[in-house]
């Protein structure tokens, strides 16, 4: 036995990989079980399909759509659990890209000279994911401003977004019955991954700000 | 390889999941011959004696132990095994990894019987065409 007792508090690092093990831990540990209750649940009602007590509303059947309804909602929260996870490990490819390689056919709103010469330093991905979840597929106009060290685009949400305003993961993680599986879901994986290379997202209404860090030398 | 050949091995510590992948096996593939093993401990034993080009439907966890682990040397042993790995949740490194040691497949256990059916379909369906090559 050592004379020195273990650190009591580990490492920031030691922390995070543990609570990453942990969150990946309990969105797989906790499915096994419901698999077992929601297939269960399948298999009886098939095996009692064209009986009158499994169908509408004799008392089997009633238990049978309750045990559905309590499955399916649990499958969708810890699908978000696992989405939230997933997010937090995904692999990263930060480079200065052009901005407007960003933006696609989306029309740009802005009195920055020289957009075209504008570098941020990103993982493209989550960013046109962020903007492919918020404006779909047609051209949307986005608003470009110019801060200290970063590229704030405003983007409009052409979907309707739930009221909420700041962070979708906040948003997320203070319930998860109402938000898991929506848009909402979707956001806070982006806010993750885009938070893990300096991008800072928050929702005002129906507009998402996104502060995009500028490359070195980039115009001004 | 007709369909009357086909050999199934189910290797999952969860005996109830495997009790139910039995059962829609039987729906899925009436014809083929499964064997089901849910003790962890003697893995690489038994499938040392996996009928020849069985399909191994084999959980990603075993007793706490990746099984991805297991993969490498089982193929090594017995070539002609095709592995796919079911997991409750499974992460895109996870299933690159479990592709890149030689699994036929690595997916997520399906919530609805009939998201079984389909998946074991489709599994069967590969592990044909790749005992046909």
């Amino acid at each position: 036995m050592t004379s020195s007792p273990p650190s009591v508090t580990p490492a920031l690092e030691t922390t995070e990989e543990i609570l990453e093990a942990f969150l990946f831990s309990v969105s797989h540990d906790l499915r096994f079980p419901l698999l077992t209750l929601s297939l269960s649940g399948e298999l009886i009602r098939e095996s009692m399909r064209d009986t009158p007590e499994a169908a509408g509303s004799g008392s089997t059947g009633v238990a049978l759509d309750a045990l559905k309804q309590g499955a399916e909602d649990l499958e969708r929260m810890l699908k978000a659990l696992a989405t939230v996870s997933r997010a937090r490990r995904r692999q990263q490819d930060v480079k200065n890209v052009p901005l407007r390689m960003l933006l696609g056919g989306h029309v740009v709103l802005s009195d920055v000279a020289d957009v075209d010469k504008l570098l941020v330093s990103v993982d493209p991905t989550p960013v046109r994911e962020l903007i492919d979840c918020l404006c779909g597929e047609d051209p949307a106009e986005l608003q470009l401003t110019l801060t200290d060290g970063h590229a704030l685009l405003r983007i409009p949400a052409r979907a309707a977004l739930p009221e909420l305003d700041g962070s979708p993961l906040i948003e997320l993680a203070r319930s998860l019955t109402v938000h898991a599986g929506t848009v909402v879901e979707e956001l806070a994986s982006l806010q993750i991954q885009l938070a893990r290379h300096a991008v800072a997202l928050e929702i005002d209404q129906q507009t998402v700000s996104v502060w995009l860090p500028r490359a070195a030398g980039s115009a001004r | 390889m007709s369909q009357g050949t086909v050999s199934i091995v189910i290797i999952d510590d969860e005996v109830d999941h495997a009790i139910i992948i039995r059962r829609v096996l039987v729906d899925v593939a009436p014809y083929a011959a499964v064997d089901v093993m849910t003790d962890p401990r003697k893995v690489e034993e038994r499938l040392a004696e996996a009928p020849i080009h069985a399909l191994l439907l084999m959980d990603r966890l075993l007793a706490g132990r990746q099984s991805i682990e297991l993969i490498p040397a089982l193929l090594c042993a017995r070539p002609d095994l095709s592995i796919a790995l079911l997991s409750a949740a499974l992460s895109e490194e996870d299933r690159d990894r479990a592709l890149a040691t030689g699994a036929l497949a690595a997916v997520e256990k399906p919530a609805t019987l009939d998201g079984w059916r389909v998946l074991l379909r489709d599994l069967l369906g590969l592990h044909r065409a790749r005992s046909v090559a």
